[in-house]
């Protein structure tokens, strides 16, 4: 073990002992590595945004481009003015221009994405299970992929349904004004037990990664120790 | 006209409106009251206060509260009408006798009460000004005309009070000097203003004129009494007052109206008294009443509850914490936990992710995209490792695109464990912070204008690339979901296979299961199928540390949930505490 590794992994060492100090409560040697954790990624973030994207795609092409370069970076460049003086309160408002574009700009393509690469596509998936051609080819048996289909549109009606907040709008007051259809009720019954199956596979999902986090920090101890103390 | 008066507040309401408009008090049952035109009233000394009571039913009601009004006969009806009032319902039938001297009963005890009491022309004004403000609302000239014969009527018999009051005054008032010091200190000065002492206002030098105290007001209040400078100062001047307050008195005003009443302010005067009223209404009150009558009492008894000690909570987590940890060092450095066997653990689409990366030709290129951070990074490189072992060839074009601010340093530390990774080629096609963005824009490189650098380092846009697969690395479902939305739907062509954390798989299977992508790793579980490979892990103690600690979580599940359903409860102070 040459000294690199040996400094480098005892500070490693030291942090994941100081964070796994929580465990006693909060203490000041979990927030010192904390504030470690965090002042090292703002720092690092900071430095790689000026390094790969403020200057060669804004310092450069206004020192070094061409005139039409330097025309289109302007653009950028006062939307990142107005948001810097937005800060102060004085100008506060002139930061809504540079937000409202990057808001309208995220909208348009987070929509475009949603509705062509995962609403489509997906309402096709469920209507392709019930294709009699799907359930003769590949493996399995025919009447579970019935099953599987059946269940898959279940639950997606039903968890829809879950979500549905309209009332019927009726001119005459009735006591059950505020409740749901009947249908919709019965429904989103159903649609209760397919999200809390959704949400348990999450958390065991959560914990799965977790847990081996936990393990691959203990492995990591152990390992260092038994280097340095030149066990194998 | 007929209208009926509230007897709760005295405001005037229709004939047929059921509830007072002011107060809301029920009407039902009260007789309707003839308001007197002005013709009627002129040269007539109508006693209002003989004939009609209803003008004054605060008033009654003060009495009834003062006891005044007794069992043996006390009306508060008119003579020869019957009263179906309130008052009526809570005295009964009453005799509406009237003496000798068609002096109505009840307006004698009202001079009974004013011989007891020095003030009680105070409250007559405070009735007589509740009764003012509700006939100022409509035809204000003729309830001017009517109340000014009633005021008359007052003086007149306000002067008969006074008489009785002087006579049993000079037996309980002393001097004027003790007089002066009972008086409040407005009432001095007001005396003051009018030259009147003490004495003189017992004596009753003054009342020949028929000026008393209520009458000065009343006056007052009409413009009728002019404004007189208090005796030592100039008028029209600004009055600083021992507490340093102006008084500026309007001297401008037009002739015959006085708008301001100059007052010294003497050092006697406490903050108190300049504090201003407030002014509750009686549906105000009434809320009040009602939100105070649910405010729960401080001192009120509560049902007590357990408090667990913060000692016990913290000794139970690090004696639970230690054993965790125990079991799981025990496991990853002896081995003694046994490793259970889990039989067909093949994720899906399993088959069809090795037979897509084993048909990929050896001149091919890949497209890498780095979505993860580096808390996450050993089990993205437990599980990236075998399949990109056995999808990369040497020789092969990699492009790598990161959307995390570590994506390229560890793509680069995970293709130094991949065997034959010398010979790669290896483009760098940037950071761009918004994986939305990122695969916006690594798709659409030739469709930006001219002079306009893309965040995507590459001349060459990736469509115009012959991909034959690209791999995402992600950590998050959101990051995974974007991508895999914009390059699904950009390049259908190309096949897209995710190598996710544990976390992240429930969340994106369903894009597997419509096809959008060819496969699904994730997690330590399909690693292990992937180290069928043949592929050097340090699979065997990391899975059984695995398993040990899912197995312990199942435990501590099983035993939370025992606990839970014995669970303390709380029970009310008229039981016993009980822990069941």
């Amino acid at each position: 073990m040459n000294w690199n590794d040996l400094i480098w992994g005892a500070v490693g060492f030291l942090l994941t002992v100081m964070i796994f100090s929580y465990l006693i409560g909060d203490n000041l040697f979990f927030r010192l590595a904390s504030s470690v954790f965090i002042g090292l990624t703002a720092g690092y973030l900071s430095v790689l945004i000026i390094r790969e994207i403020l200057i060669p795609y804004l310092w450069e092409p206004l020192a070094f481009g061409l005139w039409s370069e330097r025309l289109w970076t302007l653009v950028p460049l006062a939307l990142i003015t107005l948001l810097i003086l937005s800060q102060f309160p004085k100008f506060s408002k002139l930061g809504s221009l540079p937000l409202a574009f990057l808001a309208g700009l995220a909208a348009a393509i987070t929509v475009g994405g949603a509705v062509f690469g995962t609403l489509i596509p997906q309402t096709r998936a469920v209507i392709e299970a019930f294709d009699p051609q799907t359930w003769q080819s590949g493996d399995g048996k025919t009447w579970m992929k019935i099953t599987d289909a059946t269940i898959m549109l279940i639950g997606t009606v039903a968890t829809l349904a879950y979500f549905h907040f309209g009332r019927k709008k009726s001119q005459e007051e009735k006591a059950d004004a505020n409740q749901r259809p009947v249908v919709f009720e019965i429904m989103s019954k159903f649609g209760q037990v397919f999200i809390g199956l959704t949400l348990g596979a999450i958390f065991a999902g959560i914990f799965s990664t977790a847990l081996f986090a936990l393990v691959d920090r203990l492995w990591f101890l152990g390992e260092f120790v038994i280097r340095w103390t030149g066990g194998n | 006209m007929e209208s009926l008066i509230c007897p709760n507040c005295g405001a005037e309401n229709e004939p047929t409106a059921k509830r007072c408009k002011e107060c809301n008090a029920l009407l039902v049952g009260l007789h309707k009251e003839n308001k007197p035109s002005t013709d009627d009233l002129k040269g007539k000394d109508i006693n209002f206060l003989a004939n009609n009571d209803q003008d004054l039913p605060g008033l009654l009601h003060a009495l009834k509260q003062d006891g005044d009004i007794t069992t043996d006969g006390g009306g508060v009806a008119g003579e020869g009408e019957g009263y179906a009032s309130r008052e009526d319902e809570a005295f009964g039938d009453r005799d509406l006798s009237m003496d000798e001297e068609g002096i109505p009963e009840w307006l004698q005890r009202i001079r009974k009460r004013a011989k007891k009491e020095t003030d009680a022309a105070g409250e007559i004004t405070q009735k007589l000004s509740v009764t003012q403000e509700n006939l100022a609302e409509d035809k204000l000239e003729t309830h001017d005309r009517s109340f000014a014969s009633w005021i008359e009527s007052l003086r007149g018999e306000g002067s008969e009070n006074e008489q009785e009051l002087e006579t049993t005054s000079e037996k309980t008032h002393g001097d004027d000097a003790e007089t002066a010091q009972k008086d409040p200190g407005w009432l001095s000065k007001i005396r003051k203003v009018k030259g009147i002492s003490p004495g003189e206002y017992r004596k009753g030098s003054y009342q020949k004129t028929g000026d008393s105290l209520l009458q000065w007001l009343v006056a007052l209040e009409e413009g009728r009494e002019p404004i007189q400078p208090i005796p030592g100062e100039n008028a029209g001047e600004s009055v600083e007052t021992e507490s340093d307050e102006k008084v500026v008195t309007d001297t401008d005003s037009p002739e015959g109206v006085d708008l301001t009443q100059k007052i010294t302010m003497d050092g006697k005067s406490t903050r108190a008294d300049l504090t201003p009223q407030l002014d509750v209404s009686r549906e105000e009150q009434a809320h009040a009443d009602l939100f105070s009558s649910t405010v729960l009492d401080e001192k009120s008894s509560r049902a007590p509850q357990q408090i667990k000690t913060k000692s016990t909570n913290w000794v139970i987590r690090l004696m639970t914490s230690f054993l965790f940890l125990t079991v799981l060092s025990l496991t990853l450095f002896t081995g003694w936990f046994p490793e259970l066997e889990t039989g067909n653990l093949q994720p899906p689409g399993w088959f069809a992710l090795i037979d897509s990366i084993e048909n990929f030709p050896e001149d091919g290129e890949l497209l890498l995209i780095a979505d993860y951070q580096a808390g996450f990074a050993e089990e993205i490189e437990l599980v990236a490792l075998p399949i990109l072992s056995e999808a990369i060839r040497p020789g092969m074009a990699l492009s790598v695109v990161s959307s995390k601010p570590a994506g390229f340093i560890l793509i680069r530390q995970l293709l130094t464990a991949v065997p034959n990774s010398e010979n790669l080629i290896i483009n760098d096609l940037g950071y761009v912070p918004s994986p939305g963005f990122a695969a916006y824009d690594i798709v659409n490189i030739k469709q930006v204008g001219p002079g306009v650098s893309n965040l995507i380092n590459s001349t060459l846009p990736v469509s115009d690339m012959d991909l034959d697969g690209a791999f995402i690395l992600t950590d998050s479902y959101e990051g995974g979901r974007l991508w895999i939305e914009q390059l699904s739907a950009r390049l259908p062509q190309v096949p897209l296979y995710l190598l996710v954390t544990a976390q992240v798989s429930p969340m994106l299977l369903p894009y597997q299961e419509s096809g959008q992508v060819v496969g699904v790793a994730a997690g330590i579980a399909d690693s292990l199928v992937m180290d069928s490979l043949g592929n050097e892990l340090e699979m065997p103690r990391l899975w059984r540390a695995y398993q040990a600690g899912i197995l312990m979580l199942i435990a501590a599940i099983l035993v939370g949930a025992i606990f839970s359903l014995n669970s303390f409860r709380v029970k009310k102070m008229d039981g016993a505490d009980e822990l069941e």
